[in-house]
């Protein structure tokens, strides 16, 4: 009787960490539910994606397996395993950083159930059984998807296994290298919680967080560009240990019966990092568990610097934004992760035509680039643009605590709301055309010698306009406004996307390409003179705009999402 | 003089406050007293210039609230019924990006913003965001905001709520010396005992209209029914010892 209730706590429990999972703190219950669908939605993506993947590896095992000889077959077959195994490990990895602010009990539920008369023990249970759910769901769908590609490159002539065994061996070694995604994160934020003092934890979780997530978006281009590594996998490259996938490639191959050095070393990787992050994670679990209060009642500190204090402040409605701008990006773990995560996607983007157009491989003094070198450059500053730009205005878009913007409210004024918003224009400005230019820069030096200042000046001016774009019904404080995704409909978003991507992609990468290529810098000149003037003439227009209308504020978050109809 | 006149918001079609007419001078603390939903803070959202009146006018010292918002807004303190605050940013933050909102000058924030926090008894706590704070420091925190630009009238919704017994003697001290010097105060608060110790006039509504205006002194010298009797009486509440027992009965069923 008591075990059955004890069992009811524990589902009732579970079920509560397992939908707090979904929570990331900007939605309504509406809202959450809505992206609780959205997710349902990706996960039937993510199996269409890998019937897609078997299309597009059909054809090249159809001619493996006619090929003379089983070297090429063996060759790929290392690469693509080792894919098979990676991309669900990055997916995993992805959606724990994600919901790494939940992955132990927090404050919110020490101060919710431990008044309940229920044991700390159940509460940890409980956490670590729904993040086991949460992670399960990610890995069974994930290893779903990629089970026909893996059937389809462990059967034909040349195997050296029967297919079953090739599908089991992928999922005893695969699963297992999702584990130790999601154990590595717990691992990190564990050690983090454990050794900081109490007061740090908040500040340095965070960072943890966007970094983490910046270094997976990263490595998303290397996860994609595996396939290409299979010379370097038959030639036994040193390199290949740097791939954690390739650890868990080479347990794959001894399990199959393969008794290759190599793979051993590779194994044993596997094995040593498996059980140090397991140790980890579990070793942290268990402090916390004897240390409750430290987790749960730490003290959040803010900056011991006296900000703003002592220095010369010449515009206060400014400073005052900008130092509410600032203080929340550093310690709020959502925006932070926004802004970070979605630059890393630009510039995994860039990173990815560099490697797949071979411009890392190509080296100054091997004569002049060839033109695919050449246009890659003058395309990865506009993806730089665009997606950085966007990544800032997502970030000051997402609220805060939208009922304290009541402070904003009763000091707005029409002579300094130019002077309040002009920090939005500033970060903008930082991620659209700053970073980009100091980004590309290098690289289109590298590529083309001086001529990359006019290139450079353009990705500058395109930034520019990119910022006058994002910028254009922009009438908030950062943070400020209630936040609905799924504001517009799919089609809508979807034709928004493709012609911010493709049509300045093509007509700024083609303007660049010509900076880049032309003997003389007139008409690239004349270019960046006229774009200048535009940007220049917008940037008045909305400046005057924002004197005249007033600031827009939500008090409630919205009550729905508008859900993707898709049916 | 905080004069409102026929002061009116409807929601859709729902009359939240309707017609509402009220003073405070000069040097006077006004206890706005109601039930829950007669329309109190819609008033006081409105007084404070957060929500557009649907009629009525607003005047601070002349300054019409629709005429000049941001004069009106400039000298007026609000202290809000829930602790709405940055949580994310330390005390010294906060109120270093309320004075900045406000145009105070740097240097006299350099000042006040230090002196406040000692005398808030925040001092201890100016490192640590308002996250890891109580309600009664969030709500300490509030009232040196309201008042850290000296403004002539003083908004407080329910102010004393999560304070301990001697941060209420020290805001009942400051409220007390505040009003003596000539600035007006304007105190909705369901709490009787302190509208009798503080107020010198209550205003009561019920349903969204006034229902009541009652100076306090009177009450005190035993002139006229206690404040809590004509509450009771011109918002028609019903008798509670009933619901009191059905209440316990229920819990006890249970």
């Amino acid at each position: 009787m008591i075990d059955e209730w004890r069992d009811r706590r524990t589902g009732l429990l579970t079920r509560h960490f397992f939908h707090a999972l979904f929570d990331f703190g900007v939605f309504t219950q509406e809202g959450a539910d809505a992206f609780v669908r959205v997710m349902l939605g990706l996960f039937s993506l993510l199996v269409c994606l890998g019937l897609l993947l078997i299309r597009m590896y059909a054809r090249k095992y159809a001619l493996l397996f006619h090929a003379i000889s089983a070297e090429p077959y063996l060759q790929a077959v290392l690469a693509d395993t080792t894919l098979a195994i990676a991309f669900p490990m990055w997916i995993v990895a992805l959606v724990t950083v994600l919901v790494s602010q939940s992955l132990f009990p927090d404050e919110t539920d020490f101060r919710v159930l431990m008044p309940l008369p229920i044991g700390r023990g159940l509460v940890f249970g409980a956490k670590l059984l729904a993040l086991a759910l949460f992670a399960g769901v990610f890995t069974v769908t994930s290893h779903v998807a990629l089970t026909p590609l893996v059937m389809l490159i462990s059967g034909g002539p040349w195997s050296t296994a029967a297919r079953p065994l090739g599908i089991l061996v992928y999922w005893i070694v695969s699963v297992p290298a999702s584990a130790f995604a999601l154990l590595a994160v717990v691992a990190m934020n564990g050690a983090i919680t454990v050794c900081l003092p109490g007061r740090h934890v908040h500040a340095a979780t965070a960072a943890m967080r966007s970094a983490m997530l910046g270094a997976l978006m990263l490595a998303l281009s290397f996860v994609m560009a595996l396939p290409t590594q299979s010379v370097r996998l038959a030639q036994h490259s040193r390199l290949m240990f740097l791939a954690p996938p390739a650890w868990f490639m080479g347990v794959a191959r001894i399990l199959l019966g393969y008794d290759d050095p190599y793979f051993f070393a590779l194994a044993r990787a596997a094995a040593v990092a498996f059980v140090s992050v397991a140790a980890i994670a579990l070793g942290s679990y268990v402090i916390l568990y004897r240390r409750f209060d430290r987790v749960m009642l730490h003290a959040l500190e803010g900056s011991r610097r006296d900000s703003g204090r002592r220095r010369h402040v010449t515009n206060r409605a400014r400073a005052a934004v900008r130092d509410f701008t600032a203080a929340t990006l550093r310690r709020s773990a959502l925006h932070q992760g926004v802004l970070v995560g979605l630059s890393a996607c630009g510039v995994a983007l860039a990173v990815n035509s560099l490697l797949s157009n071979g411009v890392c491989t190509w080296r100054l003094g091997d004569g002049a680039p060839p033109s695919g070198i050449l246009s890659t450059v003058a395309w990865i500053p506009l993806p730089l643009i665009i997606v950085l730009g966007l990544a800032a205005r997502s970030s000051l878009a997402l609220p805060i605590e939208p009922k304290a913007n009541w402070v904003f409210r009763m000091t707005e004024r029409d002579d300094t709301r130019a002077d309040q918003l002009h920090t939005a224009e500033r970060m903008l400005t930082l991620f659209a055309a700053l970073i980009p230019v100091a980004l590309t820069l290098p690289i289109q030096w590298t590529v083309a010698g001086p001529r990359a200042l006019l290139a450079s000046a353009m990705t500058g001016v395109f930034g520019l306009l990119c910022v006058e774009t994002l910028l254009r019904d922009w009438r908030r404080i950062p943070f400020t406004c209630s936040y609905m995704p799924g504001k517009h409909s799919v089609q809508q978003s979807t034709l928004a996307a493709v012609f911010l991507y493709l049509v300045p992609g093509a007509i700024g990468g083609a303007l660049e390409m010509g900076a880049l290529r032309q003997p003389s810098p007139a008409p690239g000149v004349v270019i960046v003179a006229v774009l200048s003037a535009v940007a220049f003439a917008l940037r008045r227009w909305r400046r005057a705009k924002w004197r005249d209308f007033p600031l827009v504020f939500d008090d409630e978050l919205p009550a729905d999402v508008q859900v993707f109809r898709l049916s | 003089m905080l004069d409102v006149r026929a002061l009116t918001k409807r929601y859709r079609g729902l009359l939240a406050v309707d017609n509402v007419s009220f003073t405070v001078n000069r040097g006077e603390i006004v206890g706005y007293l109601g039930p829950n939903g007669s329309g109190k803070s819609t008033t006081v959202n409105m007084v404070v210039g957060l929500l557009e009146p649907s009629a009525g006018t607003l005047l601070l010292n002349g300054c019409s609230q629709s005429d000049d918002p941001v004069a009106y807004k400039r000298r007026i303190g609000y202290v809000p019924e829930e602790p709405y605050l940055y949580t994310h940013l330390t005390a010294t933050e906060y109120l270093t990006l309320v004075g900045r909102l406000r145009g105070i000058a740097q240097a006299r924030l350099d000042h006040a913003v230090p002196e406040l926090l000692r005398l808030f008894l925040l001092w201890d706590s100016r490192y640590s965001t308002m996250a890891a704070y109580s309600k009664g420091m969030r709500q300490r925190v509030l009232l040196a905001a309201a008042l850290l630009h000296n403004p002539d009238l003083l908004v407080l919704d329910e102010p004393f709520s999560g304070l301990d017994v001697n941060a209420s003697l020290l805001f009942r001290s400051l409220i007390g010396m505040f009003a003596a010097e000539g600035r007006m105060i304007l105190f909705s608060t369901h709490r009787f005992d302190m509208v009798e110790k503080m107020c010198s006039r209550v205003v009561i509504l019920s349903a969204g209209r006034l229902a009541a205006e009652h100076r306090v002194s009177r009450g005190r010298a035993g002139e006229s029914d206690s404040l809590e009797a004509l509450f009771v009486r011109v918002t028609a509440q019903e008798d509670y010892a009933p619901v009191a027992r059905r209440i316990l009965d229920v819990v006890q069923d249970a």
